[in-house]
């Protein structure tokens, strides 16, 4: 019963937590590094998610940057990323390989990195 | 209209605050656990046919704290929340059990029975609002 009970639970907190689009923290995300090169065509910069779609030889990214504090204190504006921007993420890629989405590490930018997690890197 | 909103000084200034955004978002959660802390524990009081209206006054407070600050949270992106189907399904499961409050306040219903819709649409309403970060 208290296995049954248990079993419901954590069944429970799975489902609820099983993300279709996760965006905290870092379990939801492939641990191998992962390079990403394109346009921005939409950019969506500010609390709660700074999220960038990136158009990487026809694939359509998403690339989830830094809140604002994060992404000045890297030295990144706005304007840096607004759509017609050309720029690379490095980071991690969603573990699940169906879903085109990244979370950045590091944006680079002609050539000048913008480290977002100075400790990951 | 929505996108007025969205323009805001108000809003522009919560999508970059550092430390006011974050804690908006606790107050949120201060409040629906004070409002669902204390409705449960009325409903199941009602149902076994006890009164324990003295939380009332904590739902309250706790509903005008949730609303106050997601108010807040929602001006912040307001276009992207209206068409959120878990969002609309919030907004529809509070409206509802507000009425039910109505009728439960008025005694127009059966205490048991709105007591027992309570128990049902809040938490309801607390999963839908979860949801909306999943979507």
């Amino acid at each position: 019963m208290v296995a049954n009970r248990r079993t419901i639970l954590t069944g429970l907190a799975a489902a609820l937590a099983a993300p279709a689009f996760a965006h905290h923290g870092w379990r939801w995300t492939d641990s191998g590094e992962f390079e990403l090169t394109g346009i921005v065509t939409a950019a969506r910069l500010g609390n709660p998610h700074g999220v960038l779609t990136i158009d990487a030889d026809g694939e359509i990214w998403t690339a989830e940057v830094g809140q604002p504090w994060r992404n000045e204190r890297a030295g990144l504006t706005d304007d840096m990323m607004a759509p017609g921007a050309e720029l690379t993420v490095r980071g991690q890629r969603h573990a699940d390989p169906e879903q085109l989405i990244v979370k950045a590490e590091v944006v680079v930018i002609a050539g000048q990195e913008y480290v977002l997690y100075p400790d990951r890197v | 209209m929505i996108e007025t909103v969205e323009a805001s000084d108000l809003a522009a200034f919560l999508r970059r605050s550092r430390w006011i955004y974050p804690l908006v978002n606790a107050g949120h959660i201060l409040g629906i656990a004070l409002l669902v802390g204390s409705v449960i524990p009325m409903d199941f009081a009602v149902l076994r046919g006890w009164q324990q209206p003295w939380l009332r006054l904590y739902a309250i407070v706790g509903f005008v704290i949730a609303v106050s600050c997601g108010a807040l949270l929602f001006i912040a992106q307001a276009s992207e929340y209206i068409v959120n189907g878990w969002f609309r399904l919030k907004i529809a499961l509070i409206c509802v059990a507000l009425i039910n409050a109505a009728l439960h306040l008025t005694r127009i219903a059966p205490s048991r029975t709105t007591a027992a819709l309570s128990l049902i649409l809040w938490p309801a309403a607390l999963i839908s609002g979860r949801m909306i970060a999943y979507s």
